[in-house]
């Protein structure tokens, strides 16, 4: 038999039960090749439930720096009874089959082409453990400690993490080094060479920090200046407004009177959350709301009249699989569509596109600033993979120099030092965005009736159709504005003379680098362009225009950001090649490599084979 | 038939945590639906989002799983298309008076006749432990860490007020007197509405210190009392269990009838 023989480069996958506290067994792994400075990326993947179903947790170590999903399993650790079978017929020929030997195997399991390695571990940990509790917990992490056997894990690194954990209750942190004790012993008594796989210290990460981009973008909210939150609990996103009061209570301290300067408010939906978000906003203060796909749907009359009446929105999407309620906890970059046309009528939104925590936290910080300066809802799309996962990233950076813009907004003294007539919806400067002011600062001037109905420059209803057709004109050209203010593209050219080229966003991107990079070291050059925003910057088209073959890379099933691209910029449709992946789990190097292949394939057959 | 025949055993393990009260309470469904022997196939049950919603999987009548909030708007439809079903709709208590809260009350005030079970454990469970409109303040939740200020609804005057015609509350722990409740509940003409109070040990049980799912069933056994009882009558503070209203009262599918009678009786003329 031919053992997968890796060092620093490998996928394990675990097979837990949810709610029997394996995550934090699962994440002691994670976070300690993390700690011997090797690139790692885990990712949960677990049912819509509280406890009981079937859960799994897929380590992707990768000194390269490929975290993205690369697909197949090198080793699996398998502590669910529910799911045996399918997770031992998912082993990679070659690999490590890991399981809990209490319980002998089925008769089915018979592959030869795998390495079995039972380790009774409930027995042990009965054995060791009175309380019934603490059996559950101790016995995940009796299995940490055999594999840092297996794996060559530092086991100082482990029983390290393990103190820190248990700071401030030491009596804790006993009966878990104990645990890991007990797993290391088993193995080393009875797995003498038994797993090629093995990690080596690289200290590869100085600088990098490991976070979830839900904790990022709370961050990034609290670190612009958001005040006021307004919110209906909804999974994914859940944990972005939880992010967010957490820092809140640390850092939104007044300094002087020791209060909490924050307003978080829990509503009784996702349309009285947003609205709660326009009427602060309205009002002057930074404020925000997270959701997800079904938040989306709900929020969208309300984001409609964000739009038409201008007032800025800063909107969290964390995506999930839709339609309706799909799989609440399964990614998915679906809600492009809803989100950038979301409510009836004409009108766009501002979307932006992280791919990872540093850009969580800085693009939430920037639709701030956005926001103001185009008064309009600016949406931050981020996915289930990207906001609950753990994710290796550069560290966040905010420059204390930096001052928040807050647009054209004017103050008593500009108020009075008005010539002419102010007029909220006159546009001055011609680049469609207007002057507003916040209600009380001056105490006759400046007010103004906001609303959802057809208004003229000076926000007076109208029915006239010229005024009317002027302001939906102006807001057009608002929007060719904030095609100059959004973030840049990020564009590599590998080859200058090759016409081929793929677009992604967001989670696609760690996947689409790597397999872009395995086609490049066999010789086919793909030129590449992350978007980080709609609607797409000059830049942006350029790439665009000067490549006649372009994979759009994304996880929906219609190619929704193609559709973005093509509606909203006038390309050809046909030089756009959807390459899509739908199937609810972060979509992989492996399928990514293989759709390239066989769409670079048929090009060349159709096209006589120019390169 | 028996209950396990009311069962879709193949959606089986439940998704609910050991200790808690909705499984309690579908046993107490069940068992209303087979004493008053129902034939399966007459009964809609539809549910909303949330913990209290997967109900409806696991029960074999023809069942809607729709958006959270809105099981009502969809039973209305049904209702309509072909009054002669039974409709069920299991609500938990953020799906039934939070998002949904709307649809809550324009049922009663049509009292379309509808079987509305709120299963109230005060929290919201799928989601990790919010507080919600029946929380009432001094709760602690993940999103009250320093325990609620909102004051909360009251789901019985709450649904008399709106114009419910057949108003009860009973709790998980007196699983026999919910199934009697249940039948009466389903066999009124009119909109009821059954509140059973409910015990979610993971997140409401741990945050406010109301131990495991044995000691939350026990409160729900001393914090109650049956309506007209001389417990109630001597401690005020304990929260009344029984039927509160029961009323015959026009029904919105009946008088609907009678409407369309009335304007074809005029276009013959
Ligand atoms: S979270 Fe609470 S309500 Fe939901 S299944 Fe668990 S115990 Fe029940």
């Amino acid at each position: 038999m031919n053992r997968i023989e890796r060092v620093n480069d490998f996928v394990i996958r675990f097979a837990n039960v949810n709610g029997s506290g394996s995550a934090s067994a699962n994440n002691l792994f994670a976070q300690a090749i993390f700690r011997m400075g090797i690139p790692v990326s885990p990712k949960n993947i677990f049912p819509s439930n509280i406890q009981g179903l079937p859960t799994w947790y897929e380590v992707r170590v990768n000194e390269k720096g490929y975290l993205g999903r690369r697909g197949g399993y090198d080793m699996v650790v398998a502590v669910n009874g529910q799911t045996l079978l399918k997770d031992y017929n998912e082993v990679a020929s070659g690999g490590y089959f890991f399981y809990d030997s209490t319980r002998v195997l089925p008769d089915e399991c018979q592959r030869t082409d795998i390495t079995v390695l039972g380790m009774p571990l409930t027995e042990l940990c009965n054995e060791a453990f009175e309380n019934p509790k603490l059996r559950q917990l101790l016995k995940n992490i009796i299995y940490v400690g055999a594999l840092s056997h297996l794996l060559d894990i530092e086991f100082s690194v482990l029983t390290d993490s393990i103190q820190r954990q248990f700071k401030k209750k030491p009596k804790l942190a006993e009966p878990n080094i104990q645990a890991l004790e007990i797993g290391l012993n088993y193995a080393r008594e009875h797995f003498t060479d038994s797993c090629r796989l093995s990690v080596v210290r690289r200290d590869l990460l100085t600088d990098a920090i490991i976070m979830d981009g839900n904790s990022a973008t709370g961050l990034g909210a609290l670190y612009a200046g958001a005040t006021v939150a307004g919110w209906y609990p909804i999974t994914p996103s859940t944990s972005v407004i939880e992010a967010f009061e957490r820092f809140a209570g640390r850092y939104r301290i007044e300094d002087e009177t020791g209060r909490r300067k924050v307003a978080i408010i829990q509503a009784e939906d996702e349309l009285a959350a947003l609205g709660m978000v326009i009427g602060a906003a309205w009002n002057g203060a930074r404020s925000f709301t997270a959701t997800s796909g079904p938040g989306i749907s709900l929020m969208s009359e309300f984001l409609g009249l964000a739009y038409f009446s201008e007032v800025p929105v800063v909107l969290i999407d964390v995506q999930r699989t839709g339609p309706s309620t799909g799989m609440p906890t399964r990614t998915q970059q679906s809600d492009l569509i809803a989100a950038a046309y979301a409510s009836h009528g004409d009108t766009r939104n501002v979307l932006l596109f992280p791919c990872d925590p540093a850009e969580c936290f800085e693009l939430t910080a920037q639709a701030f600033d956005l926001a103001e300066r185009l008064q309009t809802p600016v949406l931050v799309m981020t996915d289930l993979d990207l906001g609950m996962n753990d994710h290796v990233s550069r560290p966040l950076v905010w420059d204390d120099k930096r001052r928040y813009d807050r647009g054209k907004v004017l103050s008593a003294e500009q108020l009075d030092a008005l010539e002419t007539r102010w007029g909220r919806y006159l546009d001055i400067d011609g680049d469609g965005i207007c002057y507003r002011t916040i209600p009380g600062t001056h105490p006759t001037q400046g007010a103004y009736f906001t609303r959802g109905t057809s208004h003229d420059e000076y926000a007076a209803y109208t029915e006239d159709s010229g005024a009317y057709e002027r302001n939906m004109i102006r807001l057009l050209t608002k929007w060719d504005t904030a095609k100059t203010m959004v973030p840049e593209p990020h564009i590599t050219i590998r080859d200058p003379q090759s016409k081929v080229g793929a677009i992604f966003f967001g989670t696609t991107t760690h996947s689409a680098y790597e397999a872009i990079n395995r086609l490049e070291e066999e010789g086919t050059a793909i030129n590449t362009m992350r978007l980080l925003s709609f609607p797409l910057t000059a830049t942006a088209l350029d790439f665009i225009n000067s490549h006649d073959m372009i994979f759009v890379i994304e996880q929906n099933r219609d190619s929704q950001l193609k559709t973005l691209i093509v509606t909203d910029n006038g390309i050809l449709p046909n030089k756009l090649v959807p390459l899509t992946n739908f199937d609810g789990m972060p979509i992989t190097a492996d399928y990514i490599t293989e759709k390239l292949e066989a769409g670079l394939a048929v090009s060349t057959t159709t096209t006589g084979g120019s390169k | 038939m028996a209950v396990t025949d009311y069962l879709r055993q193949r959606f089986f393990p439940h998704m609910w945590c050991p200790g808690c009260g909705h499984g309690t309470i579908l046993n107490s469904l069940l068992r209303a639906v087979e004493e008053l022997e129902l034939s399966k196939n007459d009964i809609v049950m539809t549910s909303g989002i949330g913990c209290s919603a997967r109900i409806s999987g696991y029960v074999d009548f023809h069942s809607l799983h729709t958006l959270h909030g809105r099981a009502l708007a969809f039973a209305t439809g049904v209702k309509l298309s072909k009054p002669e079903l039974t409709l069920l709709v299991p609500m938990g208590d953020g799906d039934a008076l939070a998002i949904g809260g709307n649809h809550f009350i324009h049922a009663a005030r049509r009292n379309i006749d509808i079987t509305a079970i709120v299963m109230n454990n005060r929290i919201y469970g799928m989601t990790g432990g919010q507080f919600s409109p029946l929380s009432g303040p001094g709760v602690k939740a993940t999103t009250a860490p320093y325990t609620t200020i909102d004051a909360n609804f009251d789901v019985v005057k709450l649904a008399i007020a709106a114009g419910a015609s057949f108003v009860a509350r009973s709790t998980a722990y007196h699983a026999r007197e919910s199934t009697e409740i249940l039948k009466k509940a389903i066999m009124h003409k009119g909109f009821s509405v059954v509140e059973i109070l409910s015990q979610c040990p993971t997140h409401y049980g741990r945050k406010n210190k109301e131990g495991d799912a044995v000691a939350m069933l026990e409160l729900h056994k001393t914090n109650t009392a049956k309506l007209g009882s001389k417990q109630l009558e001597e401690n005020p503070n304990l929260v009344a269990r029984g039927i509160f209203i029961q009323e015959e009262r026009a029904e919105y599918c009946i008088e609907y009838g009678k409407i369309v009678e009335h304007a074809q009786r005029r276009n013959v003329k």
